[in-house]
């Protein structure tokens, strides 16, 4: 702690000569070369994870498009859009972004330095770009977000151990006496993916040359270790770990502290408090025992709390500062997405009450809900830290075209809208359909007349779908001039944001 | 470093193994009471291994990602035992290696579909979907009438056997010919319907010269949701 | 049998988690409230904003 103690003497009494000594221990370069292709390689995948999610919105509304091929059938394309939106969009931006705010906020170069971050960067593109040929070939776990199989497990896992070594022995040779709150949802996010990529991903292989496993859990214990799974990734990889992006992004673009930062403390804790035991809420009505569906329900109606404080404190730090809203790019984006996880929060506890979820589950209710989230929260909020990023990292003054900007906001919004509204719809509607009786007490529709009453709403879902890939290629077009011909930064931009 | 206040946040080893150790027991408390089977399966006869051709057939099922619109969970809601059959319970998948339940139906249930179609019908419909369901929207299967590729059947059940699926040494010296025989009519049954008792026996595809995925994965069709007899079942078996 | 011994166990676990549970829970949340930690606070919630490489000695010292 040497050089802290050095630093703490120096601002006693701040001058021109102090400044220079602390600069040379505290100018130590950060790794930001890796944090670039992070931020290329999240462009790319946002393209890859939307296309593919426009391609398979549309073989539901045009069954002919699956082509009768079996390496594009919905089967296998469905684990590609979504593996290609979690893992390699949000994953990419979520590690990139964590190395970021790891090195800036505790003030020190990356542990392990650059060939730790390239280490973890092409390892972790790796393993997307094998888990993705693997869903084509028909090589699937058939476990939701967890569908590579076991040798695609082993890599991510020896990869994601080094992320933690990296993170972590970044974290104990700080120069911030203080943890930032970022670091301790970004750390818990990491931790706990491990945990649960390791447990729930437990096979045992056919043989070593082969791609055939088969999960060590039975039946409904792999139900509930799955969802247990599924659902906490949700909580650490979608929420955990993007909480930590929006407690640095926004503080850091809107230039002022975060509204509460005792209010952020009890938020990680109720946060990964609670929402552990929130995953049976996925199994309501099924052979899984009623006191772990009665637990799960109780606990996710419990992290409306938390999750709404994480949104006040988010939306609050503008307070004073709202014109940023209107005239920063970053900012636009990143509190728009903190609205959309309060609505998200909202309506992931109401589903998962028993009697709702008795109508929401199996329909498409499920999937709107999971797109408020995934592209409201999780995309808008990226597209926030891109739009900061890129003009940092390539010190560049500002982003090329804030018309473009706009452009960029109101297609995704609109096809946001869309989406979630037909999924609302087909979903509720199905969902009645299926439980409605004739007045002669028969089952009123059969299945396949809800199928075909979906069809419209399958068609305005790819609409939103289409927007929402539009406004995407709008934004890499942005950031791609940006780079190529925007005005070069005076001095570094974060110098320049600092002194204002 | 001062120790008297901030400690946890300042000690991230620590700050790691607290929040580790609060998700660890989250998850703990949460699975391990299922390990417990005397406290969560059904206490019902008729649930088996699958057959070597239903496994392969099941392993079909689990490539092209059929539970990503086929659930196999019938909840208990009238409508649902109406359209359905019987609930599912949890003794009607303690085999499966990994489950099935999906979480969305985008087609209908499948958990008890064994038995309610023909054999040419299944084949008919995995081939071209809207041949026979005007207005469906799945897709077509044509591919799977190619020659089933089972050449590691016995790894496949020692794996199974690994993960805790009670195949016998007998089930193993016989998985090649068993699965053979399931879908050859002329094929002398006795010992596979001895050892795997209801299996479905017959040409599943129409094509009696090849063992083909289609075999396989209609073999599997047929036999779920097809084990337990619901006319034995007594309230006390369903205790979990 | 395992599954016997096992299942017995499970209201033991059942009720010592839950304890072990909010004690904790409430031991960080009482920690995280006490007034004497404002400062501290305040300094913490700075760091994004003085986080430039460039600009070393912005740090809030005690």
């Amino acid at each position: 702690m040497s050089l802290a103690d050095t630093s703490h003497a120096a601002s006693a009494s701040p001058g021109v000569a102090v400044r220079g000594v602390v600069r040379a221990a505290a100018d130590e370069d950060q790794v930001e070369n890796v944090i670039r292709a992070f931020v290329i390689a999240t462009c790319f995948w946002a393209i890859a994870a939307f296309a593919a999610g426009v391609l398979i919105a549309l073989q539901l509304a045009i069954p002919q498009l699956n082509l009768d091929l079996e390496w594009t059938t919905f089967g296998r394309l469905r684990p590609l859009h979504t593996s290609a939106a979690i893992f390699a969009f949000g994953g990419t931006a979520l590690i990139g972004s964590s190395l970021y705010i790891v090195q800036r906020t505790c003030r020190t170069r990356l542990f392990g330095g650059e060939p730790a971050g390239w280490f973890i960067f092409w390892g972790y593109q790796l393993f997307i770009v094998m888990a993705a040929t693997g869903y084509l070939m028909g090589v699937t776990q058939s476990k939701e977000y967890a569908e590579p199989e076991w040798y695609v497990d082993l890599l991510l896992t020896v990869v994601w151990v080094v992320y933690l070594i990296v993170f972590l022995g970044t974290i104990m040779k700080r120069r911030e006496r203080h943890i930032y709150v970022a670091n301790w949802f970004l750390l818990s996010f990491i931790v706990t993916v491990a945990m649960l990529h390791i447990v729930n991903n437990a096979a045992v292989p056919v043989s070593f040359f082969g791609t055939k496993s088969y999960i060590v859990w039975a039946g409904v214990q792999d139900a509930m270790t799955q969802w247990w799974y599924g659902h906490n990734a949700v909580g650490f990889f979608l929420t955990a770990g993007f909480l930590g992006m929006m407690y640095y992004f926004i503080p850091k673009a809107a230039n002022r502290p975060v509204y509460s930062y005792r209010l952020s403390i009890i938020h990680f804790w109720a946060l990964i408090f609670l929402y552990i035991w929130a995953g049976p809420h996925h199994l309501h009505y099924t052979a899984l025992p009623d006191w772990a569906q009665s637990l799960g329900m109780v606990f996710s109606v419990m992290l409306w709390m938390p999750s709404w404080g994480g949104m006040i404190n988010g939306l609050m730090t503008l307070s004073g500062a709202w014109d940023k809203l209107r005239t920063d790019p970053s900012l636009r984006f990143t509190v728009t997405s903190v609205g959309f996880y309060g609505m998200s929060t909202f309506e992931g506890p109401m589903m998962s009450i028993k009697q709702v979820n008795g109508l929401s589950h199996y329909t498409d209710w499920t999937i709107g809900h999971v797109h408020s989230g995934a592209l409201g929260w999780n995309a808008f909020i990226t597209f926030g830290v891109l739009y900061y990023l890129v003009p940092v990292l390539w010190g560049r003054k500002e982003i090329y075209s804030r018309t473009l900007v706009a452009w960029h906001f109101w297609t995704a919004t609109l096809g946001i809208v869309l989406y979630i509204t037909a999924m609302w719809v087909s979903g509720i509607m199905q969902g009645l359909m299926w439980r409605a009786y004739d007045e002669l007490g028969f089952l009123q529709y059969s299945f396949i007349e809800t199928v075909e009453a979906m069809k419209p709403f399958y068609f305005i879902r790819a609409l939103g779908g289409v927007l929402f890939l539009t406004g995407g290629l709008i934004m890499i077009y942005n950031l791609w001039r940006t780079v190529t011909s925007g005005e070069k930064a005076e001095k570094p931009v974060r110098l320049a944001v600092a002194q204002a | 470093m001062r120790f008297n206040h901030g400690m946890i946040e300042r000690n991230s080893v620590l700050l790691l193994v607290l929040s580790f150790l609060t998700v660890t027991i989250g998850g703990i408390a949460e699975i391990v009471p299922l390990f417990a089977v005397e406290t969560t399966i059904e206490r019902v006869k008729g649930v088996r291994p699958y057959t070597p051709l239903e496994l392969a057939g099941r392993n079909i099922y689990v490539r092209e990602g059929c539970y990503l619109c086929h659930s196999q969970q019938i909840r208990p809601f009238r409508d649902e035992y109406e359209r359905y059959g019987h609930y599912s319970l949890a003794a009607e998948s303690m085999y499966d290696h990994p489950f099935q339940w999906g979480s969305k139906r985008t087609g209908p249930d499948l958990a008890r579909v064994g038995g309610r179609y023909s054999h040419e019908w299944h084949m008919a419909h995995l081939i071209a979907p809207r041949s026979v369901v005007p207005e469906s929207i799945m897709p077509g299967y044509p591919f799977l009438v190619r020659r089933l590729d089972a050449a590691d059947i016995v790894g496949h059940l020692k794996a199974n056997r690994a993960v805790g699926v009670p195949y016998t040494d007998e089930m193993l010296a016989n998985a090649r010919a068993d699965l053979e025989a399931q879908a050859n009519p002329d094929a002398d049954t006795v010992g596979l319907l001895k050892r795997y008792p209801k299996a479905v026996v017959g040409n599943f595809d129409g094509d009696a010269a090849t063992l083909t995925e289609m075999d396989a994965l209609i073999a599997y069709l047929q036999m779920l949701g097809t084990l337990v007899r619901f006319s034995d079942v007594r309230p006390e078996h369903l205790k979990q | 049998m395992e599954g016997v011994v096992l299942a017995d166990y499970i209201p033991y676990v059942r009720s010592l988690w839950t304890v072990w549970f909010f004690t904790v829970f409430s031991v960080l949340v009482i920690t995280a409230l006490l007034p004497k930690r404002r400062k501290q606070y305040e300094q913490t919630a700075r760091i994004p904003l003085n986080d430039d490489p460039a600009d070393g000695d912005s740090r809030h010292g005690r």
